[in-house]
């Protein structure tokens, strides 16, 4: 069976100047399959995630960024997203003036067109509320403005859950994260898996890890997947640190 | 007179520079005698009389930042202007002057203005002031609860004069909505005194392309008022905007607060001065002031000229500005749920203003905003 996400060979940089980030990043994800890429700060997993999202911050130097084969490279955010790619962020960006509730409809008709009506899709986010185990008033607000860290990391994976993806990439979900917060985050995580979305999982600690069905680890080092396997490379990790793809 | 920039220490005052002045085409002494064969009211004739001596000495600014080298002022027009004015009244607009963006334009109100009233509110109350391209001057003391929403259009020239004065325990709501087309120069001057216990919120919206130089003044003379500005504006095409605010606190444990937001695209200038001005004696005050502006091309500007003169020290007293770009990664944020680059814009442009529409849709005017959103988005 083709491929959800295929990374071959990629090589980018930072626009504005040219800095190499990527140096030669390979990863295969399949249907429904979720992966867990770890590494130390400032190895460049954030930047994967924005290049797989078309951030313009950077270039693709070269190499293939194939969406169920399809090259996705030259296709802006948006058109990404409306393919089925989506990702939360490590940082989500506050929004003045933007109701949460309003722009998240709005969203969710734009990939998905207006067979539900507003009512419908209410019922849905409601219902997600209590899950969540936020505030009556949580979409009433504005989008992430005011929302404390934990707040906003609902919101971003309310928003993942609520547009139904194909490929969901989470950019550091648990950090800043309660353990109350995380075992919330991490079911909602598995009902997104239940509906046959592929996740990929970026993240610093394995401790989301154990509440996961985990297919692949992938350690990241200096711009590439230096090493690649299952749940046991996260432990090691955990035990060892980074010094495991050393030795 | 409540002068707008008084820069004194230690009893000694500083010297403050005055720009160049000219006469041409200014009204003269038989324009005069049309406004005092229109008015009938005797108070409003005295009043007029006695402002004119002061108006025939005074030129109009030569404002090299508005690059305004002639003014055009309309044909002296009369429709109603302080009809019922008492001398009560009479005495209330004498106690209550001021300088505002430049003397002569406040003078030019206070003269030749096609309409104004005195008003008293001194219950619950809403009212509607609107005006086109006209010289008025209002002067409105609220002792109740009062919102007043001031519309104002302007193609081609505009001088428009508001005195508030805002009685103990009393509340004022003001909507100051102003709209310009393209060519069209218009100057807006308006004071607030707010007295003890006052409450005072004001929304001032400036939109559109043309040319405005404003002037909002607030006094805080007693104690305990507490005043909120929320300036907003919305330049495009050659639009320059000269948008001055002043603080001047008085009395004790006052609040004021002014809190500036917009965005302004083409060659679209704003220039944005806040002065807090606080005196000596005036403890426990709390004032505040913060700009941002959106700058949506590379030809638009905003100038920010902060001046915090304080002269007590039991105070707190805060100043924050930014001017920049559109944020690239709120933009990449938004499209990241699927909106494009120009949904993207709109929606973090629509959001600046989304609390003042929310506020206006009481009234029914959120579509004003709505309309000059959409003209400046294109």
């Amino acid at each position: 069976m083709e491929n959800i996400l295929s990374i071959r060979n990629l090589h980018a940089a930072l626009a504005e100047d040219g800095t190499e980030i990527l140096k030669g990043v390979n990863l295969e994800i399949g249907e429904n399959e979720l992966h867990a890429i770890m590494g130390p700060n400032g190895s460049g997993k954030s930047t994967l995630a924005n290049i797989i999202m078309g951030n313009p911050k950077y270039k693709v130097i070269k190499g293939d960024i194939l969406f169920k084969g399809q090259d996705i490279k030259d296709f802006t955010p948006d058109e990404r997203v409306k393919m089925g790619i989506f990702m939360t962020f490590q940082n989500p960006f506050e929004i003045e003036g933007v109701n949460f509730n309003t722009f998240l409809i709005t969203a969710y008709r734009k990939l998905h067109g207006d067979n539900e009506s507003f009512m419908e899709l209410n019922e849905i986010l409601k219902e997600r509320l209590e899950k969540l185990a936020v505030s009556n008033d949580f979409l009433n607000r504005f989008l992430n403005v005011g929302f404390s860290g934990g707040e906003k990391k609902k919101a971003e994976i309310l928003q993942a859950y609520f547009l139904k993806p194909k490929l969901l990439i989470l950019d550091e979900i648990d950090s800043g994260l309660d353990v109350d917060a995380l075992r919330i985050v991490a079911n909602q995580i598995k009902e997104i898996r239940e509906d046959g979305t592929s996740v990929l999982i970026i993240t610093h600690y394995k401790r989301i890890l154990n509440y996961l069905d985990v297919d692949k680890v992938h350690v990241y080092v200096d711009g590439r997947i230096a090493m690649s396997g299952g749940i046991e490379l996260a432990n090691e990790v955990e035990e060892k640190g980074y010094s495991v793809i050393k030795g | 007179m409540e002068k707008t920039l008084e820069l004194m220490l230690d009893g000694k005052k500083a010297v403050v520079a005055s720009p160049e002045e000219t006469f041409e085409g200014d009204y003269d002494e038989n324009v005069f005698a049309e406004v005092l064969e229109n008015v009938g009211n005797v108070y409003t004739k005295e009043y007029v009389i006695e402002r004119f001596k002061e108006y025939i000495d005074i030129g109009f600014p030569i404002w090299k930042r508005m690059n305004v080298k002639n003014i055009k002022l309309p044909v002296y027009k009369y429709k109603s202007y302080f009809n019922d004015l008492s001398k009560e009244q009479l005495m209330y607009i004498l106690n209550y002057d001021f300088e505002g963006a430049h003397r002569k334009y406040v003078l030019l109100s206070d003269i030749f203005s096609s309409k104004g009233k005195f008003i008293e509110i001194n219950d619950t109350q809403k009212m509607i002031l609107e005006t086109n391209s006209e010289i008025t001057n209002d002067f409105i003391r609220v002792t109740g609860d009062a919102v007043v929403i001031r519309l104002i259009r302007n193609d081609s020239f505009s001088n428009n004069t508001v005195r508030f004065v805002v009685e103990n325990n009393a509340k004022l709501t003001l909507y100051n909505l102003y709209f310009s087309s393209q060519n069209s120069f218009g100057v807006n001057n308006l004071f607030i005194w707010a007295k003890n216990d006052a409450k005072v919120f004001v929304r001032d919206f400036y939109s559109g392309k043309g040319k405005i130089a404003s002037y909002l003044g607030v006094k805080l003379m007693d104690t305990r008022a507490k005043v909120e500005l929320k300036p907003y504006f919305l330049g495009s095409g050659s639009s320059i905007f000269d948008l001055l605010y002043l603080f001047r606190f008085i009395g004790q444990e006052n609040v004021g607060m002014l809190k500036a937001e917009g965005a302004m695209s083409d060659s679209g200038k704003v220039i944005f001065r806040g002065i807090l001005d606080i005196r000596r004696g005036a403890k426990n005050v709390e004032a505040s002031e913060s700009e941002r502006c959106i700058l949506l091309s590379p030809d638009s500007t905003m100038e920010a000229i902060p001046s915090l003169l304080v002269d007590e020290n039991e105070i707190v007293a805060s100043h924050a500005a930014s001017s920049s770009p559109l944020d690239e990664d709120s933009v990449f944020y938004l499209m990241t749920r699927g909106f494009s680059k120009e949904e993207a814009k709109r929606y973090i442009i629509n959001g600046i203003f989304e609390s003042l529409k929310e506020e206006l849709s009481e009234y029914k005017l959120e579509g004003l905003v709505e309309n000059a959103l959409e003209e400046f988005m294109g």
